[in-house]
């Protein structure tokens, strides 16, 4: 069970929700499971662009596509790199395991070294692709390790009307929480009409940092509420230290994708 | 390399990459070398910003990877050492890799060169106002000879609190220099006193004996208190608990007790040295003298 709404992969994807459902009927913890809950396809194919902002608006792009499939309650994504060139065929491999004792296991491809090399697991709170989204940004956490509030029943963004739901640690999952994701607390702002994130706001234990995350450009693929571009901005002492722009060039959902993708002989083998 | 003694362990991005590339090969040592490829630069970058620490490289290299940083730990010098050793280490960056377009940064740079800026500065001024306090002796004893001799007692204990300084080993910063200029201008008040009684004095026409001693039964007292009072207020300030108030106050009270002893001591001597047995004094003096050295 994933607090899967959190950003990225996860977020890319929305599944429409009956309309007779209405938020306001939820408690907080019943709103976070139905964003958790959206169907968001068994299987994904995506190509998107990663654009690493400084502090000085300076830019760098990364060209991305990304496989993800099912597998049960576990996913498995591959994220090989297209450009730039040097890079390129660089290639990203996670398993996400749904049990929650089970640590993700993450792999990284170099094509110039033609090695696979593994990744830590244990460091979920490390950045991935930049310094804005971490692992667990991206794979997402455990619902139960959290309290939720509702912290504003009605706030209207980009004309949608939402509800603001914090989360803070539960104590005895505090250390396991703020080791994972470094955030001592998160907000989000959820659509009520569809349970799809809009926005959300992440405290981070040390430095005084605050992300915030922004979706937009959201649109009906297949039946799927897809997030378009996804935005996070990482604040210091309320000033931008650096941001990442994830916008999505193409996406299809329910793609035929063999097993054989997600393994490291893929990757070895070379990906097209 | 003379270059390298005194200098700690450069750090620069080639370290880090022969440690991923390590890191990588099993950690054998025989494979702690940079990548061959600007492919494998690149992809090392990416896995360390992947899978390292949240500590980014950007005090390393820039964001764009255009520019890398080299560390180089340098001891703590006096500014003229350390202009030396970054001078050095200038001139070897731009004959051996002058194409990058090497730059030196960091605080010590800019410490060393405001400290050599200022110092010359200071220095510079501390002459200006040797000259200007001169030209003022000059101008208001109407005579070159006694302007300079006046200047003497006000100018030698500001160097000889330096001689003592750099004894002591104290390096002599930015606001000991500016003290010193000070000093200059509090010292010589003194020694007006004394010179300008011991001209008044001859002008009546005492002998250069007589007027030495007239100048310091007039304003010996008053030379005395004043400088007393200056080394005990500039005393105080030695039991301050910052470095630079403890110099200014110890070498203010130096400067100002060897002020009163060259007022006191030193100048009368060296009057007495120029102006001899005051042959270049009206005749009636001059026979005096005269009488008083074969009745002597």
């Amino acid at each position: 069970m994933r607090y899967a709404c959190s950003i990225a992969v996860s977020m890319l994807a929305i599944f429409s929700i009956p309309t007779q459902l209405y938020a306001a009927e939820f408690t907080a913890a019943e709103i976070m499971q139905r964003v958790d809950d959206r169907e968001d396809g068994s299987s994904m194919v995506a190509e998107y662009t990663m654009v690493l902002i400084d502090r000085r608006d300076r830019q760098r792009v990364r060209d991305l596509k990304l496989y993800s499939k099912d597998y049960g309650a576990d996913t498995r994504v591959l994220s090989p790199f297209e450009s730039p060139a040097d890079i390129r065929d660089t290639a990203y491999l996670n398993m996400d395991w749904d049990d929650p004792a089970r640590d993700d296991d993450s792999w990284l491809y170099l094509p110039a070294l033609q090695r696979v090399k593994r990744l830590a697991s244990s460091d979920t709170s490390d950045s991935f692709l930049g310094r804005d989204f971490t692992y667990a940004d991206i794979n997402g956490f455990d619902l139960a390790w959290y309290n939720y509030e509702l912290v504003n029943s009605s706030e209207l963004i980009d004309g949608h009307d939402t509800c603001v739901i914090e989360a803070i640690p539960k104590p005895e999952f505090k250390t396991l929480a703020e080791n994972a994701t470094s955030y001592s607390k998160l907000q989000s702002w959820i659509r009520k009409d569809n349970f799809l994130q809009l926005r959300g706001q992440a405290w981070e234990l040390r430095g005084n940092r605050i992300k915030y995350f922004t979706a937009s450009e959201i649109e009906l693929i297949d039946d799927i509420w897809t997030v378009g571009k996804l935005q996070a901005v990482t604040t210091r002492n309320g000033s931008q230290e650096h941001a990442s722009v994830l916008q999505v060039k193409s996406i299809q959902y329910n793609t035929e994708l063999g097993d054989e993708i997600f393994t490291t002989e893929y990757m070895e083998r070379g990906l097209d | 390399m003379e270059l390298r003694e005194p200098l700690g362990q450069i750090n620069s991005l080639a370290d880090f990459l022969k440690d991923i590339s390590q890191a990588l090969n099993a950690n054998d040592p025989d494979f702690y070398q940079l990548p061959d490829t600007a492919e494998l630069a690149a992809q090392f970058l990416l896995l360390y910003d992947s899978a390292g620490p949240n500590e980014d490289l950007s005090d390393i290299k820039d964001f764009e990877d255009r520019y890398a940083r080299l560390n180089v730990p340098l001891a703590n010098m006096v500014a003229s050492a350390t202009k030396i050793k970054l001078d050095a280490i200038t001139a070897y960056m731009n004959d051996n890799h002058g194409s990058l377009n090497p730059l030196l940064t960091s605080t010590m740079v800019l410490f060393t060169v405001q400290d050599i800026y200022t110092s010359q500065g200071m220095f510079a001024s501390l002459l200006v106002s040797l000259g200007v306090i001169s030209g003022f002796f000059i101008l208001l004893l109407r005579s070159f000879k006694y302007g300079i001799l006046c200047m003497i007692p006000s100018v030698l204990p500001i160097i000889l609190t330096a001689s003592i300084a750099s004894m002591l080993g104290i390096y002599l910063d930015l606001s000991i220099l500016i003290f010193g200029a000070m000093t200059m201008g509090i010292a010589v008040d003194d020694s007006i006193h004394v010179i300008t009684r011991y001209l008044a004095s001859r002008e009546a026409g005492a002998t250069t004996q007589q007027a030495i001693a007239r100048a310091m039964r007039e304003s010996g007292r008053g030379v005395v208190f004043s400088s007393l009072v200056l080394v005990l207020g500039f005393g105080v300030l030695c039991f301050g608990s910052f470095t630079t108030i403890i110099y200014v106050g110890m070498f203010g009270s130096i400067i100002m007790a060897l002020a009163l002893l060259g007022d006191l001591l030193f100048l009368p001597a060296l009057l007495y040295l120029v102006d001899g047995n005051g042959k270049e004094s009206d005749p009636a003096t001059t026979d005096q003298i005269t009488t008083n050295t074969t009745s002597s």
